[in-house]
């Protein structure tokens, strides 16, 4: 005891300079008449100083309103770490679950109910409430008050619909499934059939590199195994993947550790896929090395088939595009069983909480740009554009100009649209509100989503797509197979739930991480495989792993803190 | 007083102490203290659960907890293990840069001497993410090399990426090709820095260039290489872990991963701060026991310490 | 030594130097064409490097990678704090460092022993950065340019160097100056300084890299000053850039959200162009060090 009051005499004495001040908002007022600037740090957010454009219309717009000058800037681990140690962080910051409690416990962040019926008022707005809810009551150290944001929320009466293609499913060439006959894909196998026969009539690149049909991105840890699995089975993941939630009835499920679990788990439907992959000579056999880069740049080549996610392929089509604008060599996605459409964040986006510092020299400003940042006004602004990129039709309905929809499809208007701000990259992930949000004008906040915008983008391809398999959309595959009832989206998935999680305590975070390792490890021998008897074998011995790495403990932990939070959201949903 | 005639005392064996020189060193000192002593005060987070923002005081004290967690964590035996065999290795092939200045210094055309001198250097600047990149469009399954050597052996083409046996001796020489060429500058200029009068002397007694280099040049930069040998002694826990990153995948991982990568992990992964605080302490005072060990044989064999 | 003797050695000299040069020249080229390959590949247009990676020349030649970095905002200026913490770093560090080196060698200084072994413990002690960076705020200097140049200050490696060189020297030298009268200033000044330039050009080539490759410190104490961005951490941040616009596009899970990113720049070419413009120094430093290099530092030359 002696040592440790010892320790603590150090502890004061060095750590003179970490302190922070809270600052409390008696009299908020909205004096405006000194120019300040103001500073968003995020953790994952670009900055604004590469930021072509820089500050552009929207951005302009909200600096003359404010009367600042508003800089965004990036933040990793490391250095908001350091600022929040040293309490030298920005106006207002943006982080993620893993610093929520240093925040909280270490008081850097303004309490936002002290500017309620002044100055942020759009976040404290009628819509707005479940969400503040969730805040005020799992994000406040149990103090009950708000401290954070959250962007991107869905109101009641959102509209939706899937775009105009899909991201994520069962990816195919389209000419080569074209060739083979279209045949229907409602499962793994038929899906496994497809390629294989795909492969049959396109065993090379045109330049003799051999094919397969797809490959796992490894720089993910395990998701490209998991995900693959969440598509087939209808769950969506923690992140991490070692839980996921069943999309329909909102339970968690341990994915690794699945003993005792009924039915398949993600991870496991997805390890088997690649096992059976592998067993027909279709998988890459570089499969655990691949990462992002290199997956992408074998999509460039041509040499995969197939894949789960679109993220890949966008430079092969468009460059298939650009040697011939009516190729019919492009990589299209059909759906799987579940649909990543119609996804309702009611809690607003997981992972990203907002909140003004109390270490900012101008508070009282840092909240009225958070609040707009929060407001409809400034979420049509970045996915729209500043009023007058888009106007109300003499049929009352809003719409994006003419002029607007050209300035995006024109490339030699590329400065321009830069300079309108339309789609930013940094203003699209702070905005408030959900792009299928419905704007008091009628409008979505998105006005490109608009059912009428959505077939101008379609490539050749899809067209060809559209016109082969008698659909207006490429992506009314999902729409038929949902409305068949033969495929699910996201529209039953309570995804606010995962924010009611009480914080993982640092044993379990330690387990967890370690069974992704040791899951990790256990990928090659499951996927190579040769037949069910060595699979089921490795699978044992995953599990008796997972098992002395405590994984027990984990599932124990995990299973009373979802059902805890799961009863108290579905009350607050109510 | 004492330590007046203590020194006064000593003055009989050794030169005169003189201490404008100490007025000369301490300002120096006192920077290498600033910057280098003063943060050793964040040791202290290895007795807390800190977590950045919290003001120290307000985190648990959890005493040795961190240093047990360790001796019981299965992952830090492994990554030793790893560590272990990457460093001794390492170690063993120390001599090379020393043997590449002396037969680079054996090329008696200037020009070529200077390109190669030069340009070995270069993949010292390549960073890791790319060189995994060359890697794998050289050493993947499709890669160039893997089916040159497949063809040239008939056997099927298999990735050294993705062999769990290859990994020690194929990242060592990565390891080596990046830095042989930056490694032996120092020995280059040690060559320089020999007495041309050694070398006439040597001539005079019938050296040939063979002789010369065994005899002159290789005992001059014995000194050198003693010393950074010691030196690199103590880093033997400290392979750095961003090569063993970008290599580690699904069939690597257990002989990849070495104690800094798993710290790294630990930090990025689990937020565990102070737990990666008190792996670095053990590490520097392993650090601080091989040096010491090292100096002491050096003692023994050379009859001087190095350090 | 009889002729049939010579003529043997200087037939096996012969092989030897044959095969000397040919592993040179060897190992020259494993470490060259990487390098050429990375060149190559920031010349290459983007679009058919990705499809196709160039092989000895660019596939298609552009300098848009160049281009696209030249036209960062306050390229030159940063290029300009790059410059100078690379040439004020380098040369107090130096100056430090080898005069340090020098102090190290001298018997006659107190507590010698213990303040060198005081400086070698920093190679492997570290109170972990969190700490550094409070320590460096109650200096401070965060913001501040000298906090490119006082932490790298005193490289205990570098002084380890130069003292291993420094001991090698004929003592003689010394002490003929000293009988001269000329203080310890001057001794190094006059006499140790040019009897060490290949090992202070060795040194100085160390730091200058160093420098001019460093943005770890930048990132964590001079964030909040741009005027201090340097070069490097305006190209790691426009690398990010890169990286994260090609990770958003994955971490999206909502579908609408893709749609408006475009991968216009591709993280392996700026990262490839990095590469070239981290190099720059060895190529304008190091050739011009060499002639330090040069064997025959007479010792006698310097006596008279």
């Amino acid at each position: 005891m002696k040592a440790k009051r010892v320790l603590a005499l150090i502890c004061t004495l060095a750590m003179t300079a970490g302190m922070c001040t809270q600052v409390t908002a008696a009299d908020a007022t909205d004096d405006l008449s000194e120019h300040v600037e103001i500073t968003l740090g995020g953790v994952n957010v670009n900055g604004s100083d590469s930021n072509e454009g820089w500050p552009n219309e929207v951005v302009q717009k909200l600096e003359e309103k404010f009367n600042v000058t508003f800089t965004v800037k990036n933040y990793d681990n490391e250095s908001l770490n350091l600022d929040l140690s040293g309490g030298t962080t920005c106006d207002i910051v943006q982080i993620n679950d893993d610093h929520l409690e240093g925040v909280l416990k270490g008081k850097h962040a303004v309490n936002l109910e002290d500017y309620k019926d002044t100055l942020a008022q759009n976040i404290f707005s009628e819509n707005m409430t479940f969400r503040n809810d969730l805040m005020k009551t799992y994000k406040s150290n149990g103090e009950g008050v708000q401290y954070f944001v959250t962007p991107r929320v869905t109101f009641e009466g959102s509209k939706f619909n899937y775009g105009t293609t899909l991201n994520n499913g069962y990816v195919v060439r389209w000419d080569l499934y074209k060739q083979i006959g279209c045949p229907e894909i409602n499962n793994d196998d038929d899906y496994i059939a497809a390629l294989k026969a795909m492969k049959e009539i396109y065993p090379e690149t045109e330049d003799g590199l051999p094919t397969y049909a797809m490959s796992a991105y490894n720089d993910s840890q395990l998701h490209a195994y998991f995900y693959k699995g969440c598509l087939a089975e209808g769950y969506v993941n923690l992140e991490g993947g070692v839980y996921v939630q069943n999309v329909t009835t909102n339970e968690l499920v341990p994915d690794l550790y699945d003993v005792g679990v009924e039915g398949t788990t993600p991870f496991w439907s997805g390890v088997k896929f690649y096992n059976k992959l592998y067993r027909e000579g279709l998988l890459d056999p570089d499969c655990f090395i691949t990462k992002s880069e290199d997956v992408q740049e074998k999509y460039n080549k041509g040499q995969y088939i197939g894949g789960n996610v679109n993220w890949y392929y966008g430079t092969y089509n468009e460059n298939q595009r650009a040697a011939d604008p009516e190729t019919l060599k492009e990589y299209v996605t059909l759906p799987e069983y579940l649909g990543w459409g119609n996804e309702k964040n009611l809690g607003g986006w997981f992972g990203k909480y907002f909140f003004v510092s109390s270490h900012s020299p101008n508070v009282e400003r840092a909240v009225m740009i958070l609040d707009y940042l929060q407001s409809e006004e400034f979420s049509r602004d970045a996915d729209s554009g500043v009023e007058g990129r888009w106007e109300t039709g003499a049929d009352g309905k809003v719409a994006l100009t003419e002029d607007t929809i050209d300035l995006k499809n024109n490339g030699s208007r590329v400065e321009e649209w830069r300079k309108s701000g339309i789609g930013n990259g940094i203003l699209v992930n702070i905005c408030g509100e959900d792009y299928y949000n419905v704007a008091d004008d009628g409008g979505m906040i998105d006005l490109w989503f608009e059912d009428d915008m959505l077939d101008d983008s379609m490539t050749f391809a899809e067209k060809d797509m559209c016109e082969t398999m008698g659909l207006t959309l490429p992506s009314d595959v999902l729409k038929n197979k949902v409305e068949a009832g033969t495929s699910i989206d996201l529209g039953t998935c309570l995804n606010a739930i995962q924010m009611g999680l009480a914080t993982t305590p640092k044993n379990i975070t330690r387990i967890d991480s370690n069974c992704e390792e040791i899951a990790m490890s256990a990928i090659p021998n499951l996927v190579q495989a040769e037949s069910d008897e060595e699979f089921e074998a490795a699978k044992a011995d995953l599990l008796a792993q997972l098992k002395d790495a405590g994984a027990e403990e984990s599932v124990e932990w995990w299973s009373n803190a979802w059902a805890e939070a799961k009863t108290t959201i579905e009350g607050l949903n109510k | 007083m004492t330590a007046n005639r203590k020194t006064a005392a000593l003055a009989l064996h050794k030169p005169k102490k003189r201490y404008s020189l100490l007025f000369m060193v301490l300002p120096f000192m006192l920077i290498i203290f600033l910057f280098n002593y003063v943060p050793i005060f964040g040791w202290i987070y290895s007795v807390f659960d800190y977590i950045p923002g919290v003001p120290i005081l307000e985190c648990d004290y959890m005493g040795m907890d961190y240093f047990k967690m360790m001796l019981k964590d299965a992952n830090v035996l492994r990554s030793l293990k790893n560590t272990a065999i990457f460093a001794v290795i390492s170690i063993a092939l120390t001599p090379l840069p020393m043997f590449f200045a002396i037969f680079l210094n054996e090329i008696k055309c200037g020009p070529v001497r200077k390109f190669v001198q030069t340009f070995t250097t270069l993949p010292n600047f390549i960073s890791w993410v790319i060189i995994f990149s060359l890697a794998f469009s050289l050493f993947s399954t499709d890669g160039l090399l893997t089916n040159a050597f497949a063809r040239l052996t008939g056997t099927n083409p298999s990735s050294v990426l993705s062999s769990k046996e290859s990994v020690y001796w194929f990242q060592s020489f990565l390891g080596q090709w990046k830095m042989l060429g930056w490694n032996s500058i120092i020995y280059l200029a040690a060559i320089a820095g020999i007495d041309q009068q050694q070398y006439e002397a040597a001539k005079v007694d019938g050296a040939g260039h063979f002789r010369c280099a065994v005899h002159v040049t290789l005992p001059a930069m014995m000194e050198t290489y003693v010393v950074l040998f010691i030196l690199n002694i103590g880093n033997f826990l400290n392979t750095g872990y961003e090569q063993y990153m970008l290599f580690k995948n699904a069939v690597t991982a257990p002989t990849i991963e070495v104690l800094d990568l798993y710290v790294y992990r630990i930090g990025l992964e689990n937020m565990d701060y102070s737990y990666g605080v008190a792996i670095s302490i053990v590490k520097s005072i392993v650090s601080i026991a091989l040096v010491v060990l090292a100096n002491l044989v050096a003692k023994k064999i050379r009859g001087n310490t190095v350090i | 030594m009889n002729k049939k003797n010579k003529i043997q050695t200087s037939a096996s000299r012969k092989v030897f130097q044959v095969f000397n040069y040919l592993l040179m020249l060897g190992i020259a080229f494993i470490c060259i064409y990487p390098f050429w390959y990375i060149i190559i590949y920031t010349f290459s247009e983007a679009r058919l490097a990705d499809v196709n990676p160039p092989v000895f020349l660019p596939r298609g030649f552009s300098l848009s990678n160049y281009k696209d970095i030249f036209e960062l905002n306050g390229f030159f200026h940063s290029l300009f704090i790059s410059v100078l913490r690379t040439v004020v770093g380098t040369f107090a560090s130096v100056l430090s460092c080898s005069f340090l080196g020098y102090l190290f060698t001298k018997e006659e200084m107190p507590a010698r022993k213990l303040m060198y072994r005081f400086l070698i413990l920093t190679m492997y002690v570290s109170g972990g950065m969190i700490a550094t960076y409070i320590v460096v705020k109650s200096y401070g200097l965060l913001n501040n340019f000298w906090v490119y140049i006082l932490p790298m200050l005193i490289s205990a490696y570098n002084i380890v160097l130069i003292k291993t060189f420094v001991e090698q020297l004929p003592a003689s030298l010394e002490e003929s100056a000293k009988l001269d009268g000329a203080g310890y200033l001057t001794i190094f000044t006059k006499i140790i300084l040019p009897l060490s330039k290949p090992i202070i050009a060795t040194v100085a080539v160390f730091v200058a890299v160093n420098h001019w490759n460093s943005w770890f410190d930048n990132h964590i104490y001079a964030r909040g000053n741009e005027s201090l961005t340097t070069l490097q951490y305006l190209l790691y941040n426009y690398l990010n850039e890169a990286q994260r616009l090609a990770d958003q596009i994955k971490n999206t899970t909502n579908a609408a959200g893709m749609s408006q990113i475009s991968t216009s720049i591709s993280p392996k070419g700026v990262r490839m162009t990095i590469t070239v413009l981290a190099s720059l120094p060895i190529f304008m430093v190091y050739p011009f060090m060499q002639k330090y290099f040069v064997k025959g530092i007479m010792v006698g030359a310097v006596k008279g």
